[in-house]
Order: C-alpha cells, then sequence, then structure tokens
C-alpha cells in the first residue's frame, strides 16, 4: 500500500486530472464524455508508477487532435492500455512489480473500464457480481489476466451462467496461479474497450469487419410465406437483409428465396448483450450491419449482404413459410 | 559489446532505415547545391555550376527549377560558383560514384554513425554512468535534431562529430585527434571557425602548435578566396560587429523556446542542457570547453534575420552545439534525480517529432511565418487560430512574451535547484506533479485555442481562404525578411473566428480598394507602403471579409477594445 502522503497527493491530482479532462471533452461519445474516469484510472495507476501519469496528457491531446472517431477512441485506449501494461512486473523482476502488488486492484479497475462505459447502460446488481467474481479471481490467482478475460466474456444475461463461470472459475484458481502476468494478451484485452461488446461477442468483427455502401433504404418487413417483387435500381449489386425475432433459428436456417436462391440471414439485433446468449445465430458470412453503442454495450446488427445476380431488372422475394409465426424477413435496402 | 558499439549497431540500422523515407520528395534548402557541387567535381573535375544550371534537369538533384543562390560567386568567363564550401561536397564524392544522391546521403549518415560513437566514447570520457547513457542517448542520437540532419545534405552533422572529436582531443592532449578533426570543422563550413577560434586558447602552448593553428585557420580562408575572391565568401566582417540588443533577446528566447524553431517543441531534451547552465560548476569539463567554445558562435548567431536557419530542418545552426548540450543534459539527469521527472514528456515528444518527420519530411521545411506545424494542423482542423498560443519569435506575439516567465515559473517550481538531491519519494511526488499540470495546461489550450484571438493574420491556417494568394509566395528566398499577408482581388474572401469590436487592419494596395466585413463595406485608400486603417466587427464569431474591388494585400487586423 502506498503511504499516506502519496495517496493524499494522487488523489489531489485524480480530481484535478478529472477536471482538466472534462473540459477537455471535446466530443459527445460515452468513451469521450468518460475522459474524466480514464483520467483517474490512470492516476490511480500512477501511484506506483508516477511516470504512468502522463497518460492524462495523451488523453486529452488524443481527444482533441483526432476528429475521425474510431481513431479517436483507438487512441484514447492505447493511452489506457499502456498505462495498465506499465503495472506488470517485467521478467526481469520475477514477479515483483508495482502491479503484482495488487493483481485485484487492477483487475477492478480494468474491468470498470472494460464494462461500466457508458455507466448510463450499466444494470449495477448484475455487474456487482461479475465484478466480485472476477476480482475474487484475481485475489486467488495474483494475476490479472484470467480475470479479466472471464470478466470480458461472462454474460449479465442470464447472471446465472456468470455465477456459475465464476464460482467455477474460483476453484479452478488456486490451480492455474502458474499462469504468468502476459502484458500483450492483456493489452489486446484493454486496448479494444471503446468496443468491448464487440470483442466478447462478435470477435469476427476485427477479422471480417463489416462494411456498408451507398443504400438505397427499402424498410420491408416480410411475413412467413409472404412473396414480394421489387424493381432493382440502377447500379444496386446487393440486397441488404436481416430477420426479426429469428436470434433462436440455428446458423444457416434458411429465411426466404431470392429468386430461387436461398437466403440466410441472421436476426437484426442477435448480438446485442440481452439476447446474444440466448441466440443461435451467427455472424454474417457478408457482414453489412453498423456497430452500434459503445464500451461493453457495443453491438453490430446482423444485416447481412446478398449479392444480385448480374443484370437483373427486379427480384422476387419469399419468405420461408416454416419459420416461426413471430418471425419476419425484413428487405432494408439495395446497395 | 562496448556500449559504444552498441549504439554504433543501432545507429547503422536507423539511420539505414529513415534514409530512404527522406528521398520521399526531392532535396531541399542547401542540399541540390551541395550536391551540384560534387557532381561538378566527379564529372568535370572543377567548382564551375555554369553547366550544371544549363542541364540541370539531367542532374541527380531531382531539381529542375534550380538556379543559382543570390549572391552565388561567378568567374570572370562566366564560371558560376556555390556560395557553399567545397569540403563536404568533395567529402561525398565516393558515395555519390558509387550510388548517386542516396550514397552522398550515406556519406552523411556515415558520419552520423561515427558522431554516435564519438558521442558514446565522450559521455563515458567526461564520467557520464552507463544507466544515463541508455536512457538518453536514444532520445540524442535517434531523436531531432541529429536524426534530421544525419540523413540530408548538410555541414551539420559532420560538423558536430569534428566538434566533438575536437573538443575529445583537447581534453586527453591528443594532438592527432584534435588537429584533423577542428581543421575538417572549419573546412566544413567558414563560420564555424567561430567555434575553433575559442578553442584556440586551450591548444596553443608552444610556437609549433600556433603555426598549426595559425594554417589551420588560413587554409580554408585561402580555399574560398580562390573560389569567390573574398577571403569571408558572401559573408562580411561586418557580421560580427554586434547590433541592436532587441535582436540577440529575440534571437536567444527563439532558440530556446520559438514554436517552429525553438529547442522547448524541436528538440526538448536540451532544455534540460540549457537548465545545466546553472549548475555551471558541477558539470563535466567536456560541456564547460563546449560552452566556451560556442559562445561567439552562438553570439553572432543570435542577431541574424535567419537565427531559425531559414529554408531547412529546425535548429539548423545549433546541430553543431547540440553534442555539448546533451552532455550538459546528461550530467543534470544524473546529478539531480528531480530532472528524471521530465523524461516522459520529453521522451513522447521528441519520438512523436522524429515520426512526424520520417512520415512527412517534407514538413521539416517551413516557410517561417510565425506558425508551427501543431499549430496549423490545429488550425485547420478548428478553423481557430491556435498557432497564437506556441510563442513565435519570428513573427512576435503574446504567447512570446508569456513563454518566458511560464518556463521560469516552471523551472522555479520544478527544476533541479544548485547541489540538490532529492530523496527517491521526493522526486516521485514532483513526478505526479508534472503530467498534471500538462493536463491541466493542455485543457486550457485547447479551450482557448478554440476562441477568437486578438489577432489576425490573414496568410495563417485558421483563414478560411476563398481565392486570392500567398504573399510573399511560399518559395521566396529569405521569405522571413517579409511581411507576409494575403493578396485579394475583386471577388476573393476570407472567413475568419473574430471578437467584436474594433480593429486596426494592417494592408497594402496600389490603388482604392473597397471590403466587406460582414455586411459593412469600407473603402480603403491607395497604399503602395503598408497603411493603417480602422475597420469595425460587428459580431463576435465567424466574419467574412470581401473585397469588392481593387486588389489588396492584408497583413493583419488587430482588436483595439
Amino acid at each position: 500500500m502506498p503511504d499516506k502522503r502519496t495517496l493524499l497527493i494522487a488523489i489531489g491530482a485524480a480530481i484535478a486530472a478529472a477536471i482538466a479532462c472534462f473540459f477537455a471533452v471535446a466530443f459527445g461519445t460515452p468513451i469521450d464524455r468518460a475522459l474524466p474516469f480514464l483520467a483517474v484510472v490512470i492516476v490511480a495507476l500512477s501511484v506506483w508508477r508516477p511516470w504512468v501519469a502522463i497518460g492524462v496528457p495523451l488523453l486529452i491531446v488524443a481527444e482533441n487532435v483526432f476528429f475521425d472517431e474510431p481513431t479517436r477512441l483507438l487512441a484514447i485506449a492505447i493511452v489506457v492500455a499502456l498505462a495498465f501494461v506499465s503495472q506488470f512486473p517485467s521478467p526481469r523482476s520475477r514477479g515483483e512489480g508495482p502491479g503484482a502488488r495488487g493483481p485485484a486492484f487492477i483487475t477492478l479497475l480494468a474491468i470498470l473500464i472494460l464494462r461500466w462505459i457508458p455507466f448510463t447502460n450499466v444494470v449495477i446488481w448484475r455487474e456487482l457480481i461479475i465484478l466480485t467474481g472476477a476480482v475474487a479471481v484475481a485475489y486467488v490467482m495474483n494475476g490479472v489476466n484470467f480475470a479479466v478475460l472471464l470478466a470480458l466474456y461472462a454474460p449479465a444475461w442470464p447472471i446465472k451462467i456468470a455465477i456459475v463461470l465464476f464460482a467455477l472459475a474460483i476453484l479452478a484458481a488456486f490451480r492455474l496461479k502458474r499462469i504468468r502476468w502476459n502484458a500483450p494478451a492483456f493489452a489486446l484485452l484493454l486496448v479494444f474497450f471503446p468496443w468491448s461488446g464487440i470483442v466478447a461477442r462478435g470477435w469476427r468483427a476485427f477479422v471480417h469487419p463489416p462494411r456498408q455502401g451507398q443504400r438505397l433504404e427499402l424498410r420491408y418487413a416480410l411475413k412467413p410465406g409472404t412473396t414480394m417483387t421489387i424493381d432493382v435500381p440502377e447500379h444496386a449489386e446487393a440486397l441488404i437483409v436481416s430477420g426479426a425475432n429469428t436470434q433462436k433459428l440455428p446458423c444457416n436456417t434458411i429465411l426466404g428465396w431470392m429468386n430461387g436462391r436461398p437466403v440466410i440471414a441472421s436476426d437484426w439485433g442477435f448480438m446485442r448483450r440481452e439476447q446474444f446468449f440466448a441466440s443461435r445465430n451467427c455472424y454474417p458470412c457478408d457482414p453489412a450491419g453498423k456497430i452500434r453503442d459503445y464500451g461493453w454495450s457495443a453491438w453490430i446488427d446482423g444485416a447481412t449482404r446478398i449479392p444480385l445476380p448480374y443484370g437483373v431488372k427486379s427480384i422476387r422475394i419469399a419468405v420461408n413459410p416454416q419459420l416461426p409465426k413471430n418471425a419476419l424477413l425484413q428487405i432494408e435496402a439495395f446497395e | 559489446m562496448s556500449l559504444a558499439t552498441r549504439f554504433t549497431i543501432a545507429a547503422v540500422v536507423v539511420y539505414a532505415l529513415v534514409l530512404p523515407t527522406q528521398l520521399q520528395t526531392p532535396i531541399d534548402g542547401d542540399e541540390p547545391f551541395y550536391l551540384l557541387v560534387t557532381e561538378s567535381i566527379v564529372h568535370d573535375h572543377d567548382l564551375d555550376l555554369a553547366n550544371q544550371y544549363r542541364d540541370i534537369a539531367h542532374t541527380d538533384t531531382g531539381r529542375p527549377d534550380l538556379v543559382p543562390q543570390l549572391g552565388d560567386p561567378t568567374g570572370p568567363h562566366g564560371e558560376q560558383y556555390s556560395r557553399h564550401e567545397p569540403f563536404l561536397p568533395l567529402v561525398m564524392v565516393p558515395g555519390y560514384m558509387l550510388f548517386g544522391l542516396p550514397g552522398a546521403i550515406a556519406t552523411i549518415a556515415l558520419f552520423g554513425v561515427l558522431l554516435v560513437r564519438s558521442l558514446v566514447r565522450w559521455f563515458e570520457d567526461e564520467g557520464i554512468s552507463d544507466a544515463t547513457i541508455r536512457a538518453l542517448m536514444p532520445l540524442i542520437v535517434f531523436g531531432p535534431p541529429i536524426l534530421f540532419y544525419a540523413v540530408r545534405i548538410w555541414p551539420e552533422v559532420p560538423a558536430a562529430f569534428c566538434f566533438v572529436e575536437a573538443i575529445r582531443g583537447i581534453r586527453q592532449r591528443r594532438a592527432q585527434r584534435w588537429i584533423p578533426a577542428l581543421f575538417a570543422l572549419v573546412l566544413l563550413k567558414l563560420r564555424f571557425m567561430l567555434l575553433a577560434v575559442m578553442l584556440l586558447p586551450f591548444i596553443v602552448r608552444d610556437r609549433k602548435r600556433a603555426a598549426i593553428a595559425a594554417a589551420m585557420l588560413a587554409i580554408p580562408l585561402l580555399v574560398v578566396w580562390l573560389i569567390s575572391g573574398s577571403a569571408t565568401n558572401v559573408h562580411t566582417l561586418r557580421e560580427l560587429v554586434p547590433v541592436a540588443p532587441m535582436l540577440y533577446v529575440k534571437g536567444l528566447f527563439g532558440l530556446m523556446l520559438d514554436g517552429a524553431a525553438g529547442i522547448a517543441f524541436q528538440a526538448p531534451l536540451y532544455l534540460l542542457g540549457i537548465v545545466a547552465f546553472a549548475h555551471w560548476r558541477s558539470m563535466p569539463e567536456g560541456f564547460r570547453l563546449g560552452a566556451i567554445a560556442s559562445l561567439i558562435y552562438v553570439l553572432t548567431l543570435l542577431p541574424r534575420a535567419e537565427w531559425h536557419g531559414g529554408w531547412s530542418p529546425p535548429l539548423r545552426y545549433i546541430v553543431v552545439l547540440m553534442p555539448v548540450l546533451a552532455l550538459g543534459a546528461a550530467a543534470l539527469y544524473e546529478q539531480v534525480r528531480s530532472a528524471r521527472a521530465w523524461l516522459a514528456p520529453i521522451v513522447i515528444w521528441t519520438f512523436g517529432i522524429a515520426l512526424h518527420g520520417i512520415a512527412r519530411p517534407w514538413s521539416l521545411f517551413h516557410i517561417a511565418n510565425g506558425e508551427n506545424n501543431v499549430g496549423e494542423y490545429l488550425s485547420t482542423l478548428y478553423h481557430s487560430d491556435f498557432s497564437r498560443l506556441f510563442p513565435s519569435y519570428i513573427r512576435p506575439n503574446f504567447a512570446a512574451i508569456v513563454a518566458p516567465l511560464a518556463v521560469l515559473l516552471a523551472l522555479l517550481t520544478f527544476a533541479p535547484r544548485g547541489g540538490e538531491k532529492v530523496a527517491l519519494s521526493e522526486a516521485k511526488g514532483r513526478m505526479r506533479g508534472v503530467p498534471i499540470l500538462a493536463a491541466i495546461a493542455l485543457a486550457l489550450f485547447f479551450h482557448f485555442g478554440k476562441l477568437p484571438g486578438d489577432r489576425i493574420e490573414f496568410e495563417d491556417a485558421h483563414v478560411t481562404h476563398n481565392g486570392g494568394t500567398l504573399y510573399p509566395y511560399e518559395y521566396q528566398v529569405a521569405r522571413f525578411l517579409y511581411r507576409g499577408g494575403w493578396m485579394m482581388k475583386g471577388g476573393d474572401s476570407l472567413s475568419f473566428l473574430a471578437k467584436r469590436g474594433s480593429y486596426v487592419l494592417f494592408y497594402a494596395s496600389t490603388e482604392p480598394v473597397v471590403i466587406d466585413i460582414s455586411g459593412r463595406a469600407f473603402h480603403l485608400d491607395a497604399a503602395p507602403t503598408y497603411a493603417v486603417t480602422l475597420v469595425y466587427v460587428p459580431v463576435t464569431g465567424r466574419v467574412t471579409l470581401r473585397c469588392l474591388n481593387g486588389s489588396i494585400n492584408l497583413d493583419r487586423m488587430d482588436r483595439r477594445e
């Protein structure tokens, strides 16, 4: 534990840093608005290694010099990740180091960053259970990697699963003490914290990211058994479709046909944190969704791109009559 | 493997990787002229560049626009010589013959590598510990300005190597080291004679050495006289005569604090070297010798209009002195623990500048209009005048008055004091304070940067230009001697942030002009030389200035109330 004087200085520094960051916020996303909180976290991490506090001015610089949102949020996340990684014991220190003194504390801060931003989306009692479980794992293991990994992937819906998961993890932790601190792995977990929900539920998006072209909106929702003919506009190359109320259907279920070709699409909201664990859908083969929300609430809608046959003037859509009654095939747009 | 060897290997690798990045754009500044001389030596075996200029498209400079520099010496039969001393081009001959332009630059990089080795050895000789060398040497040799001058054709890095070797030789009393080093230093550029002259009292101990020293000074003068017909080339001895004191103040603070050309912004590590002067007695003897040797050189540099280096990468004229400042910084870092508080921000800033210069080598050259790269970038992003928050001594602004006071305050609060050996815990406490204060300063910086200022310089990046041209044009020789402005004619307009109130408008125009500011028309008389008039901005916010008829050169607008 740091001495009383160091603690008081750190508290003063944290307040000053939070105020400076509050006035430096230039954009309206929850990650930008969380800048004061991130500053406090960095000051907390600087208790043992004071130079880590250099992350606070870097946060302000990142916030104010990058107008492009993904670049800006990634820059902020890199600063935060580096501040965390600096706490890791160096290989030469044989396990000794500032972070080695407080893995539970570092885990606590990491989970707050990964799961509690944006705070308005947090269901406190669910998140407290996960937080407690992760901190306990970190304490028993005297390490942070496994605990943070579990916390990142633990579902808050249904919370029973998370409880069971952490109970098993705490028991296992007594035997997993040999797992070493691993800075690169930990940095990788944290560096995408503005989209931690996508890391947890749609990691394939980092390999096969969704893309959007110029779109002509259609916004039809077709019930099972219905058919529809649509004229294809000039230069259209693909149809964007998704399912509604189809999250319980297994992967590759045929939702309908376009000119006789099967249409396979995921539920539009299957990657939402409330629905994901219960869903049996898969990440689309040709994803066309948008990244929505931030932090652990971030998700990608399940829109899928279906290529149009070359030179086709109109398409006939037929919805699979065997789908559940409340299921819908959503024809979103031409692209 | 010794530390010097390790850093030498690292320097070979780093310079070899950085060199190609600097060839993304054609060589610039004085570089093509040095290369032309090399080409002339190789192909024509002479120093006459007349045929090179006639067939400039077929030279290796990649600069078909190249013409002789203003005041270049000429011969009686139409010979065209370069004003630059021929020693550096001569040194580049083998490299050029082997690989052309990259080979010529590689020769300079080789001197950079030698400088690295020499620096490490010098630091070790002066008692700097291995840990300190490991911590600081990457910032010195892989950071600005040495990095940028090591991979470009300028005499600065070879000169820095010679200067270090000369000091080492004098300190070790090894004539075989200081004689060639000092001789090469003076041959590289006549201005380095000012360094050599100050070292003379330390080396002239008998008649033999006095004769050697006299020859060392005379031969370069003779060479220059043979080429240009004047022993001082394009310079005059009057340049050594002290001039107005204010110019010294401007040059001194400019070299330390200017946003575009000052140590604080372009190579912040060396600020520690400046602080080291306050610890004169405890500094290594090499530092003191180097500082004394630099005295006349710096004093003659300060009042020059081109103290900032002109069309070159930043800190051009003081690159040769950087090893001395580096030694001071290292000694301070070692002696005073709280000096380490500054290392983290210095590391980030230094490598930030280095990476920026590697990725965008053309940005190393600036038109010296009072702005700088960071200010221009932010001004363009926010369309607000961020450049005014950076101290400028090229175009003095309010920040140039505040900056020295702020630095003084920072030094009094945080800088290591004489003979201080603070406890580690206290040093850590101070270290925590520095980044937080930096954060507060940055928050204020961005807050005030987004607000309109009291002065609008019309050629600046924050002004949205709809028509018109920059005055004088970007590549005007010695552009910094002109009052910059924006030329407008009927139909052109400017848009900028301004506060409500009366302004004094500085302009020049050969005919009567009508301008419109936010719906109010102002009739301006003809003013062949710069004139002032009063204008009024009715509301705070974005203002549009239109030129309704005539043509006008708008310099700036200063708020009165």
